[in-house]
């Protein structure tokens, strides 16, 4: 497979593929180097770049997938029935950011950082599919403990967790005394 | 001074609190406390309705003020009072916990903000796989239909059940978990398509008879003889023959 074959053959892959294609995944399909395959998806990212598409290959959830660009979604909206335009409110943002930063947590532990009950927001982002049940802690009740889905990399952009910018830490405390 | 947010513009009593440092530009590491508290208790008394459910909360934290307001006003500098500067240190730890629990909170709150951030930037990228490939998708999630779901889905046919049960005689048919796999089976290779998850307790008149057929269910789910799937939360869950056992008892009888 010279390299133009290559980049015909990842772009009709991209096309077709309903979720983002990993590396590995697409290595299996092609039966070539996972390096080579790189390249050439570089390459492609960087041509639909150059020529200012409406379409480009993104890198979200561990793989590549062909995503439009945000200046053309007002027609895209037009065109669909039902507009992607709900959005998570600021409580279920919280218990997500919370989740994300912290997993595996238990719900408990999520309620003493946001300091009031967390069931609704958690109930909307198992709902979502944005979080799941990972496991059970080994205390007392034996609580559930929550971490993140490949979805909720999918529904913010982000190519891995470690994509999550670091927190902004708190400096130490040097408490200045009450007037 | 009045505000006029409501309660629910915040997401809790820290947000509250973040909200009313912020707005008067104090350092989070030295709060004046009686300032905040007052602050934070005149906000209180604006809201009209009182919803007792998210107010708890919020009447929690002010509690939590006045006690570290209260312990801050009382040690005496005059007095060389241990006991005094024992309750003045504790009163500093509190304030120090409050600190504590206030910066961590921000952290996750400044992180949220950042995910709504990308939230609205994502909510303008459209990929394929939301429309063209439903069939997929579909596929992906169907598989996964949490126990917990299937255990209230059983709860509720049980009361229906029980309501039966209490204006029916019944003649107690018993048959075995194994029979009722069998059953299941017949059903779904005969039917040839998905059956509602509801529809396998139809004759099931009793408690014991809906128990043995959810068990038989769960089982053949072990042995990979059907899927359980569900397209959404709010859509009837179906069950499935698994593909591949299907064909494989297709080919066991071309066998034979």
């Amino acid at each position: 497979m010279d390299e133009k074959e290559l980049e015909k053959a990842l772009e009709a892959l991209l096309f077709v593929g309903a979720k983002p294609l990993s590396l590995k995944e697409l290595t299996e399909i092609l039966g070539l180097e996972p390096k080579r395959i790189r390249a050439s998806l570089e390459k492609i990212r960087d041509d639909y770049l150059l020529r200012d598409q409406g379409i480009k290959i993104a890198e979200v959830a561990g793989g590549y997938q062909m995503v439009t660009v945000p200046e053309v979604a007002p027609y895209i909206e037009k065109m669909k029935k039902n507009p992607q335009t709900a959005t998570l409110s600021a409580a279920s943002l919280e218990t997500l950011a919370i989740i994300a930063y912290k997993q595996p947590l238990t719900r408990a532990e999520i309620e003493n950082i946001r300091g009031v009950k967390v069931e609704k927001s958690l109930n909307t982002l198992l709902e979502k599919g944005l979080i799941k049940e990972v496991g059970r802690k080994d205390t007392i009740g034996k609580p559930i403990l929550y971490g993140t889905t490949a979805f909720f990399l999918q529904y913010f952009g982000l190519k891995d967790l470690q994509d999550l910018p670091p927190l902004e830490e708190g400096q130490s405390l040097e408490l200045e005394p009450e007037v | 001074m009045k505000y006029q947010i409501r309660l629910e513009s915040f997401t809790g009593p820290l947000d509250l609190l973040i909200h009313l440092i912020e707005k008067e530009e104090i350092d989070v590491y030295d709060i004046p406390v009686a300032k905040i508290t007052e602050e934070y208790i005149s906000y209180l008394q604006t809201i009209e309705e009182l919803d007792l459910d998210n107010m708890s909360e919020f009447l929690l934290m002010a509690i939590n003020l006045l006690q570290i307001k209260a312990a801050l006003l009382l040690p005496d500098p005059v007095s060389e009072n241990s006991e005094t500067e024992e309750k003045s240190g504790q009163a500093q730890d509190m304030k120090q916990e409050l600190v504590e629990r206030l910066l961590e909170y921000r952290k996750f709150k400044k992180a949220a903000q950042t995910f709504s951030q990308w939230e609205s930037l994502q909510k303008k990228v459209y990929h394929r796989s939301q429309e063209e490939s439903i069939e997929e998708e579909r596929e992906l999630e169907l598989s996964e239909v949490s126990l917990e779901k299937l255990l209230s889905r059983l709860q509720k046919i049980l009361q229906k059940v029980v309501k039966e049960e209490l204006t029916q005689v019944v003649v107690l048919e018993e048959f075995t978990i194994e029979q009722r796999m069998e059953g299941i089976m017949d059903l779904l290779k005969s039917n040839k398509g998905p059956i509602k998850f509801d529809d396998f307790f139809l004759q099931d008149k009793n408690k014991l008879a809906v128990i043995t057929s959810f068990l038989a269910l769960l089982e053949l789910v072990r042995l990979k003889k059907i899927k359980i799937r569900q397209d959404s939360s709010f859509t009837p869950i179906y069950v499935t023959t698994w593909r591949r056992g299907w064909e494989e008892g297709l080919e066991g009888k071309s066998d034979g």
